[in-house]
């Protein structure tokens, strides 16, 4: 997720939304497709640079040039089912990314208000 | 007790009324409450809660979580994986939709008639239609909510020489939040979970919400009822059994996904169950403008033309999509990606539903999840190519210095010079980023048994007190949106319900929702 969005041209990254938070909360609420989809694309995206860059290490490995020209790479490739790995992480990355208030505010978009969650329970 | 949420594990719950709905969206709020007009005892078991617009979310995260059914991750199986999105909540999906009202064209009660054998509906739809704009306040999208994004776009299609209008919504005096697809927190949009639904509760109904139906019980050939478990919102742990006995009639009204799938899990035998569904896939085209557009501000979605309704068959819409949506939407990742959504206030989002003629099915799969099976065909392909340069060309006669087309193997921005490019695309599907949102069929209505599931009045072949009253009814695809015609057409099956008991449904019971 971080690295499909880092910090640039003024923006803040993935990095700087509390990443780790969003993951512990849908790993909590999403449902089963997404969740699953979630980790097998985490688990593709570590695993796909030798496919994408030639490059036999797992992503978190690559320098932070490499792995961003990976990022860019994989969500550009060729096989259809490589794009949709990086559609996935990059749709997580989207969520947790473009809710966040300093993000909002860096686009001139007001701050989210809260999410109730709730619902009529009678 | 009038609803009836969530309720633990314990003794089952029983109820009995005259006619239960299956679903609260389009179909079933309005099936119902024209029941419930005509003095008869409704109950409506809808899947999803019932949230008020205190309860909505505010991100599109929880908008994801709390109103769509599956976070919106249920994907076609065919050549491409396209989002098929729906809602699942008391008012389905008109709460998340964005309200645009469009009446039936007359075209389409004509194909109804000869290809499918169905005929007499036109008068009672456009009665019904007059009725329904009048009581969920259809109004145009006021000029103080149209918003940059949608002004630009009557500019562009005036300078490339189409129709095209402010849309007509059922939204009652819209601010222009831009928040219409995570439910109109500000109570502007009339769905039915706050008009159609409390007033079914007013007339003496009950709803019970969170509570999937699992299956029809069918006695021979007879609909009795319906079963199932009460689901918790957020564990999604499961609680007591239900059954509603309905002594009059059972109406299934769970959508063009949903409805196929409870009937045969109810196993009603049809040689066209799940058979003939059919959609308007929706693609669209960013524009890069060097002022900032703003397309998060003002009416969700106000601007629309049909003037390629039937020739080569689309619907133009703008769209305001939040910047969470546009991040995997955009080609790249990395820096790069960042660096392309640093231009989010610059970007207006234009699209176009095709009025496709692929036709696909839905099947239970894994853990009895919908399958939905839907590939376009070539003719399709070249409809929704053409779509995307009309957007393009819409875009630029506005001022826009650039498109973004999203089509994979062109560049990932086109200037004025380049937008013919589109035309010379690749017509692989997966080439494409398309979401089905208007869905139709899967229990289509016919004369004909082997070819169509449900009557003319909405009664399924072969069953007694079985109806279906949602978009799974509609044989064809309608090149406008559907909510009105779903509605329309639920109206009209109502109404013969009670037509055959000797009643008939009396005007609206009491006041419209606030805004
Ligand atoms: C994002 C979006 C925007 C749209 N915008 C527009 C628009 O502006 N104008 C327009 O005309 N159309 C629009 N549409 C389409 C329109 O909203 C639908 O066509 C219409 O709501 C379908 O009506 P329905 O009754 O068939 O299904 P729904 O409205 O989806 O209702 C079905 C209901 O059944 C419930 N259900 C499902 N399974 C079960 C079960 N097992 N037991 C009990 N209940 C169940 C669901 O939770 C849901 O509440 C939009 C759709 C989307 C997704
Ligand atoms: S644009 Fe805003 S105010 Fe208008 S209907 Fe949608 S959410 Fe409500």
């Amino acid at each position: 997720m971080e690295a499909m969005l880092p910090a640039e041209a003024g923006l803040p990254g993935v990095a700087d939304c509390a990443p780790d938070l969003f993951i512990t909360r849908i790993s909590k609420e999403a449902c089963g497709r997404l969740w699953w989809g979630m980790v097998a694309a985490g688990f593709a995206f570590q695993l796909l640079p030798v496919v994408v860059v030639g490059i036999p290490l797992p992503a978190f490995l690559l320098s932070a040039r490499a792995r961003d020209r990976y990022a860019f790479k994989l969500s550009t490739h060729r096989s259809y089912l490589i794009r949709q790995v990086a559609f996935i992480a990059k749709f997580a990355a989207g969520l947790c990314w473009g809710g966040h208030d300093s993000v909002r505010e860096a686009l001139a978009l007001p701050p989210y208000a809260t999410d109730p969650g709730t619902w009529r329970a009678s | 007790m009038s609803h009836l949420a969530y309720q633990p594990p314990g003794p089952a719950v029983e109820l009995e009324a005259d006619y239960v709905v299956v679903g609260s969206g389009a179909g079933g709020a309005m099936a119902a409450v024209t029941l419930a007009r005509g003095g008869a005892k409704v109950v409506v078991v809808e899947a999803g809660p019932w949230r008020d617009p205190e309860d909505y979310p505010s991100t599109a995260y929880a908008g994801l979580r709390d109103l769509f059914d599956d976070w919106g991750t249920l994907i076609t199986s065919g050549r491409a994986f396209w989002p098929v999105v729906q809602g699942r909540a008391v008012g389905g999906t008109t709460v998340i939709n964005s309200a645009i009202c469009v009446r039936t064209p007359g075209d389409i009660f004509e194909s109804w008639k000869k290809d499918h054998g169905i005929d007499g509906l036109a008068d009672s739809v456009w009665r019904y239609q007059d009725q329904i704009e009048r009581e969920l306040s259809v109004e145009e999208v006021p000029e103080r909510a149209r918003g940059h994004s949608n002004r630009l776009a009557i500019i562009g299609a005036e300078k490339v020489g189409y129709e095209s209008h402010v849309m007509r919504r059922y939204v009652k005096h819209c601010q222009g939040e831009g928040q219409c697809l995570q439910g109109c927190r500000g109570r502007r949009k009339q769905s039915t979970n706050i008009t159609y639904i409390p007033e079914v509760q007013r007339l003496g109904g009950q709803i019970l919400s969170c509570a999937p139906v699992e299956r029809v019980r069918i006695e021979g050939r007879t609909a009795v009822g319906v079963e199932g478990r009460f689901v918790h919102p957020a564990t999604k742990k499961k609680g007591a059994r239900y059954f509603v006995r309905a002594t009059k009639a059972v109406l299934v009204a769970a959508s063009a996904v949903h409805t196929p799938l409870i009937l045969m899990r109810s196993g009603v035998k049809s040689p066209a169950l799940g058979e003939h569904f059919r959609s308007h896939p929706g693609t669209g085209v960013f524009g890069l403008f060097d002022d900032p557009v703003d397309m998060n501000i003002g009416a969700t979605q106000g601007w629309a033309s049909t003037a390629f309704r039937e020739n080569p068959g689309l619907k133009l819409e703008t769209l305001a999509i939040p910047p969470e949506m546009v991040a995997s939407r955009l080609a790249g990742g990395g820096a790069e990606l960042t660096r392309r959504l640093s231009r989010y206030r610059h970007m207006a989002m234009w699209v176009h539903a095709v009025r496709a003629e692929s036709v696909g099915s839905v099947r239970p799969g894994l853990f009895g999840k919908p399958v939905v099976r839907y590939s376009f065909n070539r003719r399709d392909m070249e409809r929704l190519r053409k779509g995307l340069h009309i957007v393009a060309q819409t875009h630029i006669a506005a001022g826009a210095k650039a498109v973004v087309p999203g089509i994979f193997g062109l560049p990932y921005e086109l200037k004025a010079d380049e937008i013919d490019k589109i035309l010379e695309a690749s017509l692989e599907p997966r080439n494409y980023v398309a979401v089905l949102s208007h869905l139709f069929g899967g229990a289509v209505m016919g004369a004909d048994p082997a070819r169509s599931v449900v009557d003319g009045t909405g009664k399924v072949h072969g069953y007694e007190r079985l109806y279906v009253a949602d978009a799974a009814a509609l044989p064809t695809t309608l090149g406008v949106n559907p909510q009105h015609t779903i509605m329309g057409v639920a109206a009209t099956f109502a109404e013969g319900l009670l037509s055959a008991q000797g009643q008939k449904p009396k005007p609206r019971a009491s006041t419209p929702a606030a805004a």
